[in-house]
């Protein structure tokens, strides 16, 4: 149950209300005119029929919710996928025109379109929207929508309240079997984490911050996290073990070389991921300054990662500094792989670290 | 998805967004197509059945109405399937139109005598409400008046649903069909038959429909792809059709008008309404016109040829308003001497021509006599006697706008002497002050001055009957006056005289009412039929009254214009503009002693300064009842307030105490109406609603009692509405369960222990949040916790 009382505006439309007052003068100089017996009753339900409009619009406003989702989280480029949007109405109150306001884009590119869907509202009920979409790009769509206004009956008044409608859906790169991908050569024995003893053995890395659970190491709190907090807090370790291959995808910063490099590089890791290799992907994050990186063991894994990488912003995932930061974060390695442009096309290669 | 159908139609994808295509039909679902076609064909009804059968209804004419209430619904529903799709409007239309000629056609007998009978039941209250003797009367060909009424009735259903679809058209226009479905009201309105309530709230609802309609931008049809594509290009997704939500609308908007007009009825009952009922000043002006509009049509409301002040040399009868623009026609020079009123003649009619409608002085011999001036030259050989109580006079008259002509004062000797617009011409007059010396006056020669035609002795000989007039001329004359003022109410619109009727003949016995053409040209052919030769005068005629108040006085010796006796006691030159207010027609009758003399017959003529009145007091006119208005002629207000509105208020004071004790008493039922709805959301919920019902129910009522509680625990009344304030407002703002349940446990309202609470928590967002329904058993442990606090 929402218990929390929407934020409620009223916008006055004010062609609408000259309208009405145009019909609502009309009416009256009938009546003087005429004195009839008709005109002042209907002088009387005009008079009755604006607060009633509007105290309907406003109750209702109170009882509407909306909700928008997919099918399938993900999906494929070219892939019809219906977006359905969904308006619940708990009260026998009704409206024959809201606007939804839509925020629809891709995420990862930062491409927003804003969309006004009318709906009428039937009473207690649910309103459903359907739309067929398909997406040519890849990344995170996000159909979202954070205000909706629910006009009264007379169109004079419309309550605009603040809504939280949204729904993602992760468009990931096809996958083709045509394509045959094998790790360099030379990574054998020089890809892989090479063991080092510059940080205790602890070839580990700390991937997020979380309070303390029963049963975590003492040696991981963060101590100065816990006191400014005042609860635990713990580190989250990942480690990088020897059996993972680690592999840095190089994103450009460019919409469509990012979209080859994603596609391309999709195909290849999973080329990879079928001679029973697991990667270490890491993809460099510029809001958290540091390195997101993903446990790829399998398809399903890498769909993960993707899904994961398209949060971020494909700006914050391009730097030119990557080999510097790589030297600083993962001292530890050696040298790794690389997914990378070259030529308009993407390319596995080897990085040596340092 | 409906690919096939996009394919079809051969439409573009549209781009939601940058790589975000919209592919397909944006409708996942044709949801309330019969809904939305059932309240089209409503609104129609609604507005077809309102307008005619409230006409109808309150004329009390009877016909069969559920043979007219079949026919609309059908037609209704007919016409409101035509916007289903753009072919099957244009066919239907067709279709509709082949059958309305066929069955027109075939049934015309039934249907013009049924029309023919509203009009002659329509005609006989429009007689009665205008106490008009005349009345329209059409001849009905079937001798069954209510069964030829039916199937007219049914036929002008099937006519009036397609003209007011058309006219509602897809943009849902509700000025183009509300504006003649009230027209076919005004007629019953004006003529103060109200229809029946029920016809008032199918109209209303109507047109209330449409218009929401049409604010709401609501399509009465659902929009095609191309529509909604068109749409969606401009970044709208059209979602609005909803057949469920234009029901319950419909229902919403017939519910709210029933109740209106029930307890309208319930308070100002309409017996009572239109028993205290005043007319308005604009109904009272208009009345006149409007009769001549139910006579004569269209026609009666026209005036045939330019007049002055309705007056254009003898013609009569084709004058239906007279209009009066108050511009000077003529500037008057001369000295006042006289309380009386000052003619100026300019035509003179001998001869009356019936059903041509005019006087006429084309007989060389009355045309002679009609500007012999013996009297003149009586009354000049008496002045220049120096006798007492004679005089001689100059007039300067100057034609500004008026015809070209003589306008001679009584009595002058210069027939000859025309003006012409622009030009000015001083005339010599004696006027008639004292008995005229000497001799008698000349005998008359024209045998045209007691003529009075065959055509109309029958209706002059049956008003000097009902007049009861006898006696001497001046006695008849004083009759005739009276008789007049009585009953031949003065009006400036009096309507155009019908084709192939008489002037005198039709303002005697039918319309008995006119302006003073009317008057003085009946009142020549009664002179007559009595035996006092007369005839009929037209020209201007200024009140000494209208010279005390609008002439300027002006630089010039008296001696220059004025000799002799003068009945006023001061003399002065003055310049008078005389207007087409000022425009008359009289009588003159002849006399042995006088000769000719100018007699009124006119009656006195009341609301002049009415028509002189701007825009902006017709429009406070508005507000004024026929009361207030002869109070405020009478100058006197003692009575009311004057505004009709603040009478009403005053007037019907106890009405709205009484409606507002019934309003107070609708309270509980009100209450009990939302316990009962909510039972039902209660009754049809699932168990995790149930829950939630529970749960906020119990919240409320512990927000009232915790409120209550304080309110009498603490005497500092003004600190603990603030603190309680805080605190009911703290509760409804909590984001989340488990601060509402702790400030539930806090202030002792849930007493559980933590166990119970952290159970009652987990439940509530279980219900609150998760797809799936709580269990029964969940539902009756939570139950329990929220009924002890709830106690």
């Amino acid at each position: 149950m929402n218990t929390e009382k929407k934020t409620k505006k009223i916008h006055i439309s004010v062609l609408h209300l000259a309208a009405f007052l145009l019909v609502y003068i009309i009416n009256i100089l009938l009546f003087l005119v005429f004195r009839g017996y008709t005109f002042l009753v209907m002088w009387i339900i005009f008079t009755a029929l604006l607060p009633c409009s509007f105290c309907m619009a406003w109750r209702l406003s109170s009882y509407i919710e909306g909700s928008v989702f997919t099918e399938k989280e993900t999906a494929g480029p070219g892939e019809a996928v219906e977006i359905i949007i969904s308006i619940q109405n708990r009260s026998f109150l009704c409206a024959l025109k809201s606007i939804w306001y839509l925020n629809i884009g891709n995420s990862f590119y930062g491409t927003f379109d804003h969309h006004k869907l009318i709906l009428a509202i039937p009473p207690h009920g649910k309103k459903l929207f359907p739309m067929n979409v398909t997406m040519t790009e890849l990344g995170r769509i996000v159909f979202a929508c954070k205000e909706c206004s629910v006009s009264d009956l007379l169109g004079i008044f419309s309550i605009h309240s603040d809504c939280a409608m949204e729904s993602c859906l992760s468009i990931l790169p096809q996958s083709e079997s045509t394509v045959q991908a094998s790790v360099p050569e030379a990574h054998s024995g020089v890809a892989e984490l090479s063991e080092s003893s510059r940080k205790g053995n602890d070839h580990s890395e700390v991937s997020d911050i979380r309070t303390y659970r029963t049963g975590d190491r003492p040696k991981d709190i963060h101590w100065k996290l816990s006191a400014r907090n005042r609860e635990l807090m713990v580190k989250e370790r990942v480690s990088l073990s020897g059996s993972e291959h680690v592999l840095l995808l190089n994103l450009p910063n460019q919409k469509a070389d990012a979209e080859k490099l994603l596609s391309e590089g999709y195909q290849q890791i999973r080329e990879l991921l079928g001679t029973r290799l697991t990667i270490r992907l890491l993809v460099w994050n510029q809001n958290l300054f540091s390195f997101e990186n993903y446990s790829v063991g399998c398809p399903e894994e890498l769909e993960n990662a993707y899904c994961q990488i398209y949060c971020t912003n494909l700006f914050s995932h391009s730097s030119d500094l990557l080999r510097q930061y790589m030297k600083n974060c993962y001292p530890q390695l050696n040298s790794y792989l690389c997914m990378t442009l070259r030529e308009d096309n993407a390319q596995l290669e080897i990085w040596v670290n340092g | 998805m409906d690919k096939s159908h996009l394919k079809k139609k051969n439409q573009p994808n549209i781009v939601l967004s940058e790589g975000i295509l919209l592919t397909g039909s944006i409708y996942g679902n044709r949801e309330g197509k019969l809904a939305n076609l059932l309240v089209r064909a409503a609104f129609l009804f609604a507005i077809v059945t309102g307008s005619l059968g409230g006409m109808l209804s309150a004329f009390h004419i009877s016909y069969a109405k559920w043979a007219f209430f079949l026919s609309a619904f059908i037609a209704a529903l007919y016409c409101a399937s035509l916007y289903s799709s753009v072919w099957w409007e244009n066919i239907g239309y067709v279709l509709i139109f082949i059958f309305a000629m066929y069955t027109g056609l075939s049934l015309r007998t039934y249907i013009s005598s049924g029309f023919y009978g509203i009009l002659n039941d329509i005609s006989a209250s429009a007689s009665l409400f205008f106490e008009s003797d005349a009345q329209v009367n059409y001849a009905e060909q079937v001798e069954n008046h209510s069964f030829a009424i039916s199937v007219a009735m049914c036929y002008f259903a099937l006519i009036g649903c397609t003209i007011a679809n058309g006219l509602i058209s897809r943009k849902s226009k509700y000025l183009a069909v509300s504006v003649p479905s009230v027209l076919f009201l005004l007629v019953p309105i004006y003529l103060e038959h109200e229809p029946a309530a029920g016809y008032i709230i199918l109209l209303t609802v109507g047109i209330v429909t449409v218009y929401i309609h049409r604010q709401n931008q609501y399509p009465c049809h659902q929009p095609n792809i191309k529509t909604l594509h068109k749409a969606a290009r401009r970044h709208t997704l059209l979602g609005n059709f909803s057949g469920t939500a234009a029901m319950t609308a419909l229902l919403a908007v017939a519910i709210l008008c029933t109740i209106l007009v029930s307890l309208t009825g319930l308070f100002f009952p309409k017996n009572v309404y239109l028993q205290d009922k005043k007319q308005s000043a604009v109904k009272l002006r208009t009345m006149d016109t409007m009769e001549n509009f139910y006579l004569l049509g269209v026609m009666g409301l026209m005036n045939f040829y330019p007049t002055t002040g309705g007056l254009e040399s003898g013609r009569l009868g084709g004058v239906s308003s007279v209009r009066l623009d108050y511009e000077p026609d003529l500037t008057l020079e001369f000295v006042p001497y006289t309380y009386d009123r000052i003619y100026l003649k300019s035509f003179t009619g001998a001869e009356y021509l019936p059903y041509e409608n005019r006087w006429s002085i084309d007989d060389q011999t009355a045309y002679v006599e009609s500007w012999r001036h013996d009297t003149a030259d009586r009354l000049e050989d008496a002045f220049l006697s120096g006798k007492d109580g004679y005089a001689k006079g100059k007039m300067k008259i100057t034609n500004l706008a008026a015809m070209t002509g003589v306008y001679l004062p009584y009595y002058s000797k210069a027939s000859g002497s025309m003006i012409r617009p622009g030009t000015s011409a001083t005339y010599t007059f004696f006027p008639l002050l004292a008995e005229i010396p000497g001799s008698s006056a000349m005998p008359l020669e024209s045998e045209l001055w007691l003529d009075v035609p065959e055509e109309n002795l029958e209706a002059v000989a049956a008003f000097c009957a009902e007049a009861g007039l006898s006696g001497s001329p001046q006695e008849i004359v004083t009759k005739l006056r009276n008789y007049f003022q009585a009953e031949f109410p003065y009006t400036l619109s009096p309507g155009a005289t019908p084709r192939r009727k008489d002037f005198v003949n039709y303002f005697l016995t039918d319309k008995r009412k006119g302006y003073c053409a009317h008057y003085a040209s009946s009142a020549v052919l009664i002179l007559r039929y009595m035996g006092i030769p007369a005839r009929y005068a037209e020209g201007y005629a200024v009140d000494a009254t209208e010279v005390a108040e609008d002439a300027k006085r002006i630089e010039g010796d008296v001696s220059d214009y004025y000799e002799g006796t003068s009945l006023l006691p001061q003399s002065f030159v003055v310049s008078y503009d005389a207007s087409d207010g000022n425009a008359h027609a009289w009588v003159e009758i002849y006399d042995e002693n006088l000769g000719w003399y100018p007699v009124e017959v006119t009656p006195y003529r009341t609301g002049t300064e009415e028509d002189r009145t701007s825009i902006w007091d017709m429009f406070a006119r508005l507000f004024q009842t026929e009361e207030n208005i002869e109070d405020v002629d009478a100058g006197t207000q003692d009575g009311g307030t004057g505004n009709a509105i603040l009478d009403a208020i005053q007037s019907s004071a106890p009405r709205i105490v009484f409606a507002l004790i019934i309003l107070l008493m609708l309270v509980p039922v009100w209450i009990a109406v939302r316990k009962g709805v909510a039972l039902y959301h209660y009754k049809h919920a699932d168990r995790s609603e149930k829950l939630l019902i529970l749960y906020r129910n119990m919240v409320h009522r512990a927000s009232r009692g915790q409120r209550r509680q304080k309110l009498h625990s603490v005497p500092d009344g003004q600190a603990i509405q603030h603190q309680l304030t805080i605190s009911v407002r703290d509760v409804t703002s909590m984001k989340n369960f488990e601060e509402q349940v702790a400030w539930l446990a806090e202030n002792n309202i849930l007493t559980q222990d933590e166990a119970q609470l952290s159970y009652l928590i987990r439940t509530l967002n279980e219900a609150a949040f998760s797809q799936r329904e709580i269990t029964a058993d969940a539902l009756a442990e939570t139950c329990k916790i929220i009924g002890d606090a709830a106690h």
